[in-house]
């Protein structure tokens, strides 16, 4: 609204500089995960930064600025695709749905071997590529977790969805990446059907305290 | 446990998303079994190496230098002094008024179940259950919310995968997951409103996903799929095709 009193506006500007700054790399490497693109990344950034700047007297202190910046991009970056014209494409939506389906998670399974070998050799370039070729949504959810370090809660309110869809999209897209550099379709140990997987209201105790 | 359980815990276990006694679980497996240790030592290197590789892209100079310069100016119009801060109050008073109004006056209308149908088909969610046809339906048996009809019964191509009882809106409703050719379908199944005049069947879009609703008195189903439209009529009782 910009209602943006002196003296306030002074001790604000120190508390930004102080804590969101430190965080432009990583806002940075989420904006490349998004938009795939340099200098899309770059406007996404700066638009980052400034609707940061304007809304930090709702930031929370003591609440995970990152997150919070990423929150904001996430959103940007999503308000700038529905402006372009470019609705939610239909391959996307696929994606979607193909991501909510939990059973992925079960599947996961340890590479041994010459494949977890093949895994340790990878160069930077060959881990950067086998990122670079997940599916966004998952891309961004391995990001998230695998190099910026967020909590599968933090994740789930950055992009917006569910931690169940969090969960399987962290753990498919690891597959997938894995997969790709070790050049063989990972241990996927299937469990037995008719599993009862009550993820989330596992997750939902935990969130509760009643252990997981 | 044993290496099984404990190869589909490790990605919980790794991120720290465990809580306590699963974990003492996990440690303990690990105590005493050395090739899932050796696994999991592995998974840890692996996960070191991504993570310095990826952190080692910074922003640019030049983006550093831009996003500071755009903040000075951006800082620089904002402490311009305002010659009607009230006159701006008022105007923020006035459309909070208005958005209150919007906000009560769309909570009023009634809840679009076809919208909620996409949102569940889109979220994973409470209770479900995966397995076969007859495992789905004996999960169904027991957690139900009201007497339910499978939708369509396993065919070539067409195959129940799972259900998951939820509620749309205020409805407490079920949700079927059928693999259909590898793509997945959901039917939401809920007892039918008492009837307005609704269309027996309506087909639409939403999010990229085609969207049938149908229904007669008792249970109405909205299908969701990211599939062709004739695909998605193979769930529609020819009753209702017409």
């Amino acid at each position: 609204m910009g209602l943006w009193p002196f003296g306030k506006g002074r001790r604000n500007a120190t508390r930004f500089d102080r804590e969101a700054m430190p965080h432009i790399d990583a806002v940075y490497r989420f904006a490349r995960s998004l938009t795939h693109d340099a200098a899309q990344a770059d406007d996404l950034v700066q638009e980052t930064y400034l609707k940061a700047l304007k809304a930090f007297d709702s930031f929370q202190e003591g609440t995970n600025c990152r997150a919070w910046l990423f929150r904001i991009c996430r959103n940007s970056f999503i308000n700038k695709v529905r402006a372009g014209g470019r609705e939610v494409a239909l391959d996307q939506a696929a994606e979607q749905v193909h991501a909510t389906s939990l059973s992925g998670w079960s599947e996961r399974a340890f590479y041994r071997g010459p494949e977890a070998a093949a895994l340790l050799s990878a160069t930077r370039d060959e881990l950067e590529a086998a990122l670079n070729e997940l599916p966004r949504d998952f891309r961004n959810v391995v990001v998230l977790a695998d190099v910026e370090g967020l909590a599968y809660k933090e994740i789930a309110e950055v992009m917006g969805t569910p931690i169940g869809t969090v969960m399987s999209r962290l753990f498919r897209g690891r597959r997938m990446m894995r997969e790709k550099l070790s050049g063989a379709p990972g241990g996927a140990r299937g469990v037995g059907g008719g599993e009862v997987l009550s993820l989330s209201k596992r997750l939902k105790d935990r969130e509760n305290g009643n252990g997981l | 446990m044993d290496c099984n359980v404990l190869s589909r815990y490790s990605d919980l276990y790794l991120d720290g998303e465990l809580a306590l006694e699963e974990r003492t679980e996990v440690e303990a497996h690990l105590k005493q079994c050395s090739e899932c240790r050796d696994a999991v030592t592995a998974e840890v290197r692996f996960r070191q190496r991504v993570r310095e590789s990826l952190l080692a892209a910074r922003a640019p100079t030049s983006l550093r230098e831009q996003v500071a310069r755009r903040i000075r100016e951006e800082r620089g119009r904002l402490d311009r002094p305002r010659f009607f801060p009230t006159l701006s109050y008022a105007v923020a008073v006035l459309m909070l008024a208005v958005m209150g109004y919007a906000v009560i006056f769309l909570m009023e209308s009634p809840p679009d179940a076809a919208d909620s149908a996409v949102a569940a088909h889109m979220a994973s969610s409470d209770s479900e259950m995966f397995g076969t046809s007859a495992q789905v339906q004996a999960f169904l048996e027991g957690n139900a919310p009201f007497r339910y009809q499978v939708p369509l019964e396993d065919r070539e191509g067409v195959k129940l995968v799972g259900a998951r009882v939820t509620r749309l809106g205020p409805r407490p409703a079920v949700v079927y997951l059928y693999d259909v050719a590898g793509r997945r379908v959901s039917v939401a199944q809920y007892q039918s409103a008492p009837a307005r005049g609704r269309p027996r069947l309506k087909m639409d879009r939403r999010s990229g996903l085609v969207v049938a609703t149908y229904g007669d008195d008792r249970l109405t189903q909205t299908v969701v799929g990211d599939l062709p439209e004739p695909e998605v009529k193979r769930f529609i009782p020819a009753s209702f095709s017409q």
